[in-house]
């Protein structure tokens, strides 16, 4: 509705006419000097009173309305009606195909099935623009939806379509599709961008890039269906779902971490450092920074920072390039980090030729990060293209007399021959580094006599015989149970433990030599005083670890470095108040197949969305607060994709059906004046308050004649 | 007698103070040769107009009594020994004054006066009329009423005609005001005046009813004759009122209430005629006189017309003036 005179809306002024009659001439009384004073404190009037009053109250209002209608009678309102439109409106779906998605685990899926209920929801015969999200790519169709044609065509062609390093630059992106898709007709358009997480592409919140971008889209809802994306962009108005970049990365450390990455230059000016700001707990930690030859504008550069950090505790990191003149441009700053690691030294005993392996060196990083984690076979099935970061020596393995093996982390023990070597010295050594923690991991070429291997050296030394076990596959990781708090009758725990395994027909055992932390209560030992199965109080209930071999072919898992973080990540979920099975009932034992074979994001088995890193820290093992568990949750947890992931759904559903976004659209409009109602339904009014007041005055007439 | 008008007053005798301004003819006229009889027998000790409860040397046969000796013989009944031949003594009726005492209400609420004069000038009427009536008839007349600070008011009845002046020399140099003292007063009255008499009470009678009743049985128990002259405005009768009104309580200076009249109206005569009915019957039960002043209507014609029914022997309530009588008077 508009007016084509407001300036007589300054008309409705007028109403304080009436109220001030109403309230002012009430209130000039006659004063009378009384004697039967009781007797009208004896009267008791009947309902009349309420009934003047109310008659005096709806005058009031008819002459406020009177005069309002009066006053927007002559302001001239006119209703605006779009006039019908042939084309409805065209939507746009740009999908992120960027190298981000393949990083991390399970995002590219996520996009896929995302992309795919969002097509579900798109009514027939729209017009839709599928874009693939990579710079100077064609769109992959604009032709009208068809829902059983287009769905699957698209959906493999964002399957099959490589993921690419190139980070597509979002708003440029945005703005090209939407130009490709306006043909001129159709008025209103929605773009859906259903991208990761990752910061870069994205410009800051408060840039220039996006008030233009936004500017520039004025005639277009844009939905940004984000996954794993933890800020958002609150300040942007016409934005339905604000997205960006967390530009903090968090990890979990005790030690000292490497990170890697790779930074580009976006801004207009050269840098010359790069500045990373360390935030570790409350602590205001200095910036670290690193000169680096002119970096131009579009320019990339790969860094690898180190830093050490003795407390554990969550870590953040922000990347961003400084320029000579120490200013920092806005949007400047595109930092992929590739790897957040714990420095893990490890040493390689063998007896191959040192130059041919390191050939391999690349790949023996990746199955010496594997070993770390203690999961060669995954290295096996499926070569992991994430870059871990190793402090890497090679030994030959007559030096092992002659090696503090105190210093590394992991062994890996890849020697067939054993004539050259003491058997005694080997087991002396590596035994006591797997007490001290250590993790060991033996990797015989597949020549080796595997049985004469393990009768001759190693099974009466570690009281274990990684070769000869035979177990379930489903059972061949770890068993996890969770004892809740409130049932106490629960005896021993030992037997339930022991009952669960032998139901699972477990037939061996791999102990950890792991010290327990302060929190951890040893249950069942072996022999020698090792731990078979540990209690460990987890928030409000208990956690019964056992601990079993998780490979037949490699060495104890449970003493890898990996291992210890996983489980505490585990039991962190467990107890976590957000965690759907918290309540086990007793005995149930949760069994989830330990995936290490790389750190991030797994789900188990139960559904619990769990993530592995690398930190043999367990001494800070403490129930978690909701906070940190709520920022677990927040920044590796697929529950909180798959919650936004439906959430944007329902919001992109809405829009698309129920809310017909035409409707919201500028569209030629026919004006239509109704000055003439309100002056009809101003005299309504009149008559209605003479014949009110008429009544009014009447019967105040009665009562007094 | 000698008049010089129609005040009733001879010449010599005629009120010259401010209590000459209550002497209006129009009121006079009224009750111009009507008489105040009394319903009780007179205890007074003078020789008077009213029947007196003494036997004595009138003319009017009382009744026979046997004979005493030692009374005279002068009372014996001659004839009636010459019949029967039995002594018996004949009596006759004796006629004394009767003593008057009007009390005026002076309370705040009879202050009141709106589209008439105010009820208390109007009781001051009454009360002159009264008194010139029955100083005329040489029937001795008092008037009590309370100062300010609650003391008794009182000028004791005399008789003479210059007596008027006295009456009301004090009561109209002090406005009506404050609340109200009349039972505190007549129960100071009590045991100055032992002798039965007739007591007027000029009054609006707006206090508690159990007071009025103590007041009425106080004087009625012991052998008063009570008359009540029930002052009221027109606006307290028909509360005529119809703008949004503050009353502002006469008798309590800080209190008053904000009222829509058409609202209460309906209410307030209910329970006005409520309190008036009550009244009525609780004069007519204490065998009490009631006749009613209302401040629009002549004091005198309301006077006259309850004398006139008085007179006759009708004691029934007396609620206006007779204005047929005063169109015809």
């Amino acid at each position: 509705m508009s007016f084509l005179g407001i300036g007589f809306l300054l008309g409705l002024v007028g109403i304080i006419l009436p109220l001030a009659i109403h309230f002012f001439g009430k209130r000039r009384k006659v004063i009378q000097p009384w004697g039967a004073m009781r007797f009208l404190d004896e009267a008791k009037p009947n309902w009349k009173r309420r009934s003047l009053r109310l008659q005096d109250i709806l005058i009031l209002l008819l002459r406020i309305g009177a005069v309002a209608l009066l006053a927007l009678a002559f302001a001239r309102p006119a209703l605006q009606t779009p006039l019908p439109l042939e084309s409805a409106h065209e939507i746009v779906i740009i999908t992120d195909r960027s190298l981000s998605t393949e990083l991390v685990s399970g995002v590219s899926g996520e996009i896929l099935k995302k992309t795919g209920r969002a097509l579900d929801q798109i009514p027939a015969e729209t017009k839709v623009h599928f874009y693939i999200g990579r710079n100077k790519v064609p769109p992959a169709s604009g032709e009208p939806f068809n829902s059983e044609i287009n769905r699957k065509a698209w959906l493999a062609a964002l399957e099959k379509s490589p993921t690419t390093s190139d980070t597509p630059d979002w708003t440029d992106t945005i703005r090209l599709a939407s130009n490709r898709a306006n043909d001129g007709q159709s008025l209103s358009r929605q773009i859906l961008v259903i991208a990761d997480a990752s910061r870069h592409g994205w410009p800051a919140p408060e840039s220039e890039v996006w008030k233009q971008l936004i500017s520039d889209l004025k005639k277009t809802s844009l939905y940004l269906a984000p996954i794993g994306i933890e800020s958002v962009l609150r300040k942007q108005p016409n934005l339905c779902v604000d997205q960006v970049v967390p530009g903090q990365f968090r990890i979990q450390t005790g030690k000292e971490v490497t990170v890697k990455a790779i930074v580009t230059n976006r801004g207009t000016t050269p840098a010359r450092e790069i500045v990373a700001d360390w935030k570790s707990g409350n602590e205001a930690t200095p910036l670290s920074s690193l000169p680096i030859p002119a970096l131009e504008p579009g320019a990339s550069h790969e860094v690898v920072f180190k830093r050490a950090f003795p407390e554990p505790g969550p870590v953040a990191i922000r990347l961003d390039l400084k320029n000579p003149s120490g200013t920092s441009p806005v949007d400047d700053t595109a930092a992929t980090v590739i790897d957040i690691v714990d420095q893990i030294s490890v040493v390689v005993f063998t007896d191959q030729s040192p130059d041919r392996t390191k050939a391999s060196d690349a790949s023996f990083a990746n199955w010496a990060f594997a070993a770390a984690a203690g999961h060669p076979e995954s290295l096996q099935k499926k070569p992991i293209s994430y870059q871990p970061l190793f402090h890497l020596e090679w030994l030959p393995a007559d030096a092992l007399a002659n090696t503090e093996l105190g210093r590394y982390d992991v062994v890996v023990w890849s020697v067939d021959d054993f004539s050259k070597l003491s058997p005694e010295t080997v087991h002396d050594s590596l035994r006591q580094f797997v007490e001290e923690g250590g993790g060991l991991w033996f990797r015989p070429s597949r020549q080796v006599n595997t049985t004469d291997y393990n009768r001759t050296f190693f099974p009466h030394e570690f009281g274990l015989s990684p070769a000869g076990l035979t177990l379930p596959r489903d059972l061949s990781e770890a068993a996890i149970g969770l004892r809740p708090a409130d049932q106490e009758d629960l005896s021993p725990l030992a037997s339930i433990a022991f009952a669960a395994l032998d139901e699972l027909q477990v037939k061996g055992y791999l102990e950890t030599t792991l010290p327990l932390p302060a929190s951890s209560e040893s249950l069942l030992e072996f022999a020698g005083g090792k731990s078979f199965v540990i209690r460990r109080s987890i928030g409000k209930g208990e956690v019964i670890l056992t601990t079993l071999d998780s490979n037949p072919e490699s060495g104890n898992l449970a003493a890898c470095v990996g291992y210890v973080p996983y489980v505490r990540e585990m039991l962190w979920k467990l107890a976590s108040s957000r965690s759907p099975n918290r309540n086990f009932k007793p005995g149930e034992f949760a069994i989830n197949e330990i995936r290490i074979d790389r750190p991030g994001l797994h789900l188990t088995e139960n559904g619990q969305p769990i993530s592995v890193s690398r930190i043999p820290e367990e001494s800070n093992l403490e129930s978690l607060t909701r906070l940190e568990a709520d920022r677990l949750d927040r920044i590796e947890g697929l529950e909180l994709l798959d919650s936004q992931l439906n959430s944007d759904l329902n919001r992109l559903s809405t829009r698309l059906t129920a809310d017909d976004p035409s409707k919201k659209m500028e569209r030629p409009v026919q004006t239509r004046e109704i000055w003439s109602w309100l002056l009809l339904g101003l005299l309504g009014f009149l008559v209605f308050e003479v014949l009110l007041a008429h009544q009014l005055l009447s019967r105040r007439r009665a009562a007094t004649r | 007698m000698k008049r010089s008008d129609n005040s009733g007053f001879p010449e010599s005798s005629k009120p010259t103070g401010a209590a000459a301004d209550l002497l209006d003819s129009e009121d006079f006229g009224w009750i111009d040769g009507l008489e105040f009889r009394s319903r009780r027998r007179s205890q007074d000790l003078y020789a008077g107009r009213h029947r007196s409860t003494q036997l004595g040397g009138c003319t009017e046969f009382a009744d026979h009594r046997p004979y005493h000796p030692g009374d005279p013989l002068r009372q014996m009944d001659w004839r009636l020994l010459a019949k029967s031949d039995r002594h018996y003594i004949k009596r006759f009726e004796d006629e004394r004054t009767v003593s008057t005492l009007i009390i005026l209400d002076r309370s705040g609420s009879m202050d009141f006066g709106l589209s008439t004069d105010r009820k208390f000038d109007h009781a001051l009427k009454a009360a002159a009329c009264i008194a010139r009536l029955l100083l005329g008839h040489r029937d001795p007349v008092g008037l009590a009423s309370w100062y300010e600070n609650g003391d008794g008011l009182i000028v004791k009845p005399r008789s003479t005609p210059s007596h008027f002046e006295a009456l009301f020399a004090d009561i109209l140099s002090i406005p009506p005001s404050g609340e109200s003292y009349l039972k505190d007063l007549v129960m100071g009255l009590i045991p100055l005046f032992p002798q039965r008499m007739r007591v007027i009470l000029l009054s609006d009678g707006f206090m508690d009813d159990a007071d009025m009743e103590s007041i009425l049985q106080t004087l009625t128990v012991r052998g008063h004759e009570v008359i009540f002259g029930h002052v009221l405005a027109p606006e307290e009768l028909h509360f005529t009122f119809s703008e949004g009104t503050r009353f502002e309580d006469l008798e309590d200076e800080d209190s008053y209430r904000d009222i829509d009249p058409a609202v209460y109206r309906e209410a307030y005569l209910k329970r006005f005629n409520q309190f008036l009915d009550e009244l009525q019957d609780r004069c007519t039960r204490l065998g009490c006189g009631y006749f009613r002043l209302a401040s629009d209507q002549s004091a005198g014609a309301a006077l006259a017309a309850f004398l006139r029914r008085w007179n006759a022997g009708n004691f029934a309530p007396v609620l206006g003036a007779d204005q047929k009588s005063a169109v015809a008077k």
